[in-house]
This record gives structure tokens, C-alpha cells and sequence, in this order.
């Protein structure tokens, strides 16, 4: 579904990302982990087109490496950026209708039923500012958001960052919900434990390189992994 | 209510629905780049400039004004895109400098495409006054507080009801959670100007049955729209229409009560009266945000 090759990309003179080649096939959920500053949400910045950079960028068979960031998200690459960023003064229900800005009102009302299905909380607060949330209630709602763009591979950027271990735990059931239903996605986490488990396959990223790759359990026993990211 | 007092707040609430309109350009430009758009008070000389000769080339005065306020948006949506666009990735205070040679330009060219005389624009329906409390009002004068209102109202209901609406002000606050989104935050750029473009010279026309109109007319509205908008908090809508009615009414009382020769001075008092004591004005955000 998903196929970088070569990928690189700067900030000013600093290199972020040294030449990226990864896949991600249909229905899959890949973990992608790494230090502080590896380049991991610069590279889904990348595959989302908010970030300059060159290489190749392959979504269902066409290259999208120069296609604007909303034509993007149209094809179905939906990501739900690292610190939540909802729209703090807008309502919970503005926020979600806004993921839905690429879709037409019907497809939009179906997946808002949908949605607070999923995250009742939300439809307890639909009409509250979204920047009164706690921080769990403002993960729910971006990865609400980014679910009603209907997303054929959704970008989770570090989605359980800041959270208390309860509400780490309820995020990674919600990610495992999503991958049963069938959702691709790409997923970044400093919680490399967590994010390996419920993966496929991960990747480690290493200033803008990738180290090594394989199934999620491969990485977890890997002698290096467990020592530079699981801390054993 | 003495009827001085009460003739003063309504020539004040007139000329402030005019600053309120251009205050409402200003916070929609600044909202969607954080640019002041220094050239906002240029589309007002537009709007009637542009009315007051199609209207002298033979035009009916109601077929005038639509063709003025297009006229107007094309000169905002071409400012955007030739100007600021091509500059994008600039830092803030670089695009407003290009705004501000932008003013120059178009001053320039309207006294090439018209002149540098003053124009007067007949009253829309009659200069009759009418009584009210005492006072005298123009017909012109409701006209201009019924448009303000009117697109004071519409405003309303596109940022708070519809969903492009409701994308403008999730770029501004947010823009690349909007763009991840699937916003296309260079068309928000675009319509913004548009629309301020068009809020300008709405104002334009409005007022220039009241105070004439002429090449350099926007200079003073711009800055007085100005004034409105930092009073109000920069970027609020309420604001700026709060700040632009408070403005006028100060204006006039100020003008009435001690010297109509320091009309002109109560705005520049207020830009600095509020920069010194309350820099994000009477409805500015103030920032808190829960990480």
C-alpha cells in the first residue's frame, strides 16, 4: 500500500532523514521506533506532504511524492499528528467535523455516529471547547478526527505521549480495535513496548536511518532493542 | 438624553459600523497569515472610487455596487496571489511591508485610472434627515448601520456554521493540524483576502455618500480600521465590530465635547493607550493551552 524509497529531507542545513526505505502493506500495522530526534514524525510528516523532501513516495501503485498535502489526505493518507493539536477553541464536534472536511455532509453524519460509538466521552462533550479536554479525552478526540476522514492509512504520531499508564493502556485497546478492523496504520511511539506488541512488523529508526527491521516480536527479543529501547 | 448627546452617538455609530467593517478585514487576514494587511483601507478607496465612476459612465448606482465590490475582491484575491503567495515561507514582518508597498501601488494607480479629485456618490435613497430622539439621522446613516449589521450577521453564520467557515478559523488557530485535515490553507489565504477585499469596499461605498471619496480615502479609514481592530484584540470578529462601534463613538463624543480638531488623534491615542495597558485588546485571546 505504502512504499517510500530513498527518502530525505532537512531542516535548513540538518539532515532529518538519510534516505528512508520502508513498506507498509494493506491491513497491517507497522511500528516504527527510535530515540528522541531518530526523524520518525518528520518522516510521517513526509508521507503526509507537510514537510518537504525528496525520494519516492508510493501509494496504491502511484508515485504521490509531489502531490499537495490535501490531495493526500482525499486518497486516503490520514495522520493524527504528535500533541493532539485539536482546535482548541472550537467545539469537540467542530473538531470532528473538520476531520471529515474532505467528505461530503452525509458521509460525514454516518461517521460521526461511528466515531462516538467508539469514543463516548466525546459525545458526552460534543459541544464543549476542545481545548478544555484533559489530555486523554484530546487523544481520543484527534484520533477521532483522523478517523473521519475514513482513512486507508492512518498515521499515529506518538499517540500515547504525556498520557497517565491507564490511559495509555485504553489508546493502545483503541488501536488494537482499529487493526482488527481492518485499518492500516503506521505507527509511532516512545512507548516501544507497547507499540512493538500490537504490531506486525516494526522498524527502528536511527538518525534518519533504519537499523533494523522485522515482525513485532523479532524486535522485542532483539538483544540491541531491548537494550536501547525497553530498557532491559 | 440631552439631543446633542444623543446627535453625537449617532454619527459616531455610523462612522464606527465603517471601522467596524474594516476591522472585520483586517482580523480575517491576520487570522488566516498573522499579516496586517496595510493595504486593507486601499480596497475601501476602491469600492467607491470604482462605484462613483461606473456610476458617472451611465451605470444605475445598485448595478454599480456589485460590479465595484467584484472589482475590489479581484484586486484583494491578485494581491494575494502575486504578492504575498510568491513571498510565502517569508517572515511576517516582510509580507507586511509588501502590503504596505502594496497601498502605495494601488493609491498610485487609482490616481491614474481616476484622478485626484474628490468624488461625491449620491445617497442611496434621498438626503432627507430623519428625526430620532432629538437628533437627525441620515438615510445614508441607516444604511450603513443595516449593511453592517446585515454582514455582521452573515459573518456570523459562515464561521460559525458552515464548514469552510469553520476551516478558516481551525487554519488560523491551527494550521497544520488544518492542513492534515485536508484543508488547503493557500486557497484559505486566498478567500481571506477576497473577503476582506470585499468587506473594504462594501465600506467604501457605504460611506462615500457621507464623507465623499478619493484616491487617498483609504490612508485615514485604514488606519482608523486599524485602531478598531487592536482595540477590539486583533483576530477576534466580535472585537473588531465592539472596538470599530467604540472607536466612532469616541470619535464623535471626543470631536463634539472638546475639539473637532483632535477627531483625527482619539484613534492614535487609543492604538497606544491599549498597546501600553492591554496589548491584547478587549476581546484578544489570551494564550493557555492544556499539553
Amino acid at each position: 500500500m505504502l512504499e517510500v524509497s530513498a527518502l530525505t529531507s532537512h531542516y535548513g542545513r540538518i539532515q532529518a532523514l538519510a534516505g528512508i526505505d520502508l513498506t507498509v502493506e494493506d491491513g497491517e500495522l507497522v511500528a516504527l521506533v527510535g530515540a528522541n530526534g531518530a526523524g520518525k514524525s518528520t518522516l510521517l510528516r513526509a508521507i503526509s506532504g507537510v514537510q518537504p523532501s525528496s525520494g519516492k513516495i508510493i501509494f496504491n501503485g502511484n508515485d504521490i511524492s509531489g502531490v499537495r498535502s490535501d490531495r493526500r489526505v482525499r486518497l486516503g493518507i490520514v495522520q493524527v499528528p504528535e500533541g493532539r493539536q485539536v482546535f482548541g477553541p472550537l467545539s469537540v464536534e467542530d473538531n470532528l467535523r473538520l476531520g471529515a472536511y474532505t467528505r461530503t455532509r452525509a458521509e460525514s453524519d454516518a461517521e460521526l455516529e461511528r466515531v462516538y460509538a467508539m469514543f463516548p466521552a466525546l459525545k458526552e462533550r460534543r459541544g464543549q471547547a476542545a481545548g478544555v479536554l484533559s489530555g486523554g479525552q484530546q487523544q481520543m478526540l484527534a484520533m477521532g478526527r483522523g478517523l473521519m476522514a475514513k482513512p486507508r492509512l492512518l498515521l499515529l504520531d506518538e499517540p500515547s505521549m504525556g498520557l497517565a499508564p491507564r490511559l495509555v493502556e485504553e489508546i493502545f485497546a483503541k488501536v488494537r480495535a482499529l487493526k482488527a478492523a481492518r485499518t492500516t496504520i503506521f505507527l509511532v511511539d516512545q512507548n516501544a513496548r507497547a507499540a512493538l506488541s500490537v504490531a506486525d512488523r516494526g522498524y527502528v529508526l536511527e538518525t534518519g536511518r533504519v537499523v533494523l527491521a522485522g515482525s513485532g516480536a523479532e524486535l522485542l527479543a532483539d538483544e540491541k532493542v531491548r537494550q536501547a529501547y525497553l530498557g532491559l | 438624553m440631552s439631543a446633542q448627546l444623543a446627535q453625537y452617538l449617532l454619527s459616531g455609530l455610523t462612522i464606527g459600523a465603517i471601522y467596524a467593517l474594516v476591522a472585520l478585514g483586517f482580523a480575517i487576514i491576520y487570522n488566516a497569515s498573522h499579516v496586517i494587511n496595510f493595504a486593507q483601507g486601499e480596497f475601501v478607496m476602491i469600492g467607491g472610487m470604482a462605484t462613483v465612476s461606473l456610476a458617472n459612465a451611465g451605470l444605475p448606482v445598485l448595478a454599480a455596487i456589485p460590479v465595484a465590490v467584484l472589482a475590489a475582491a479581484a484586486v484583494g484575491l491578485a494581491l494575494e496571489k502575486f504578492a504575498v503567495e510568491p513571498a510565502r515561507g517569508a517572515s511576517v514582518v516582510t509580507l507586511i511591508i509588501i502590503t504596505i508597498g502594496a497601498s502605495i501601488l494601488l493609491r498610485g494607480l487609482a490616481t491614474l485610472v481616476w484622478d485626484k479629485n474628490l468624488h461625491a456618490l449620491k445617497p442611496f435613497s434621498g438626503d432627507r434627515p430623519i428625526e430620532l430622539a432629538g437628533a437627525t439621522i441620515l438615510p445614508q446613516s441607516l444604511w450603513v448601520l443595516g449593511v453592517t449589521f446585515a454582514i455582521v450577521l452573515a459573518l456570523g453564520w459562515f464561521f460559525g456554521r458552515t464548514l469552510t467557515g469553520k476551516a478558516m478559523l481551525a487554519t488560523s488557530h491551527n494550521p497544520l493540524a488544518a492542513q492534515l485535515c485536508g484543508v488547503n490553507v493557500r486557497f484559505v489565504l486566498l478567500l481571506s483576502f477576497g473577503l476582506s477585499a470585499a468587506l473594504g469596499a462594501v465600506a467604501g461605498i457605504l460611506i462615500a455618500p457621507i464623507t465623499l471619496t478619493s484616491w487617498d480615502v483609504g490612508v485615514m479609514l485604514g488606519l482608523k480600521g486599524f485602531a478598531a481592530a487592536i482595540l477590539g484584540g486583533l483576530g477576534s470578529g466580535a472585537g473588531a465590530v465592539v472596538g470599530g462601534l467604540a472607536l466612532g463613538i469616541a470619535e464623535s463624543l471626543g470631536a463634539g465635547y472638546l475639539s473637532s480638531a483632535y477627531k483625527d488623534a482619539i484613534a492614535f491615542v487609543i492604538i497606544l493607550a491599549v498597546l501600553f495597558f492591554m496589548p491584547s485588546g478587549l476581546f484578544g485571546k489570551k494564550s493557555a493551552e492544556r499539553v
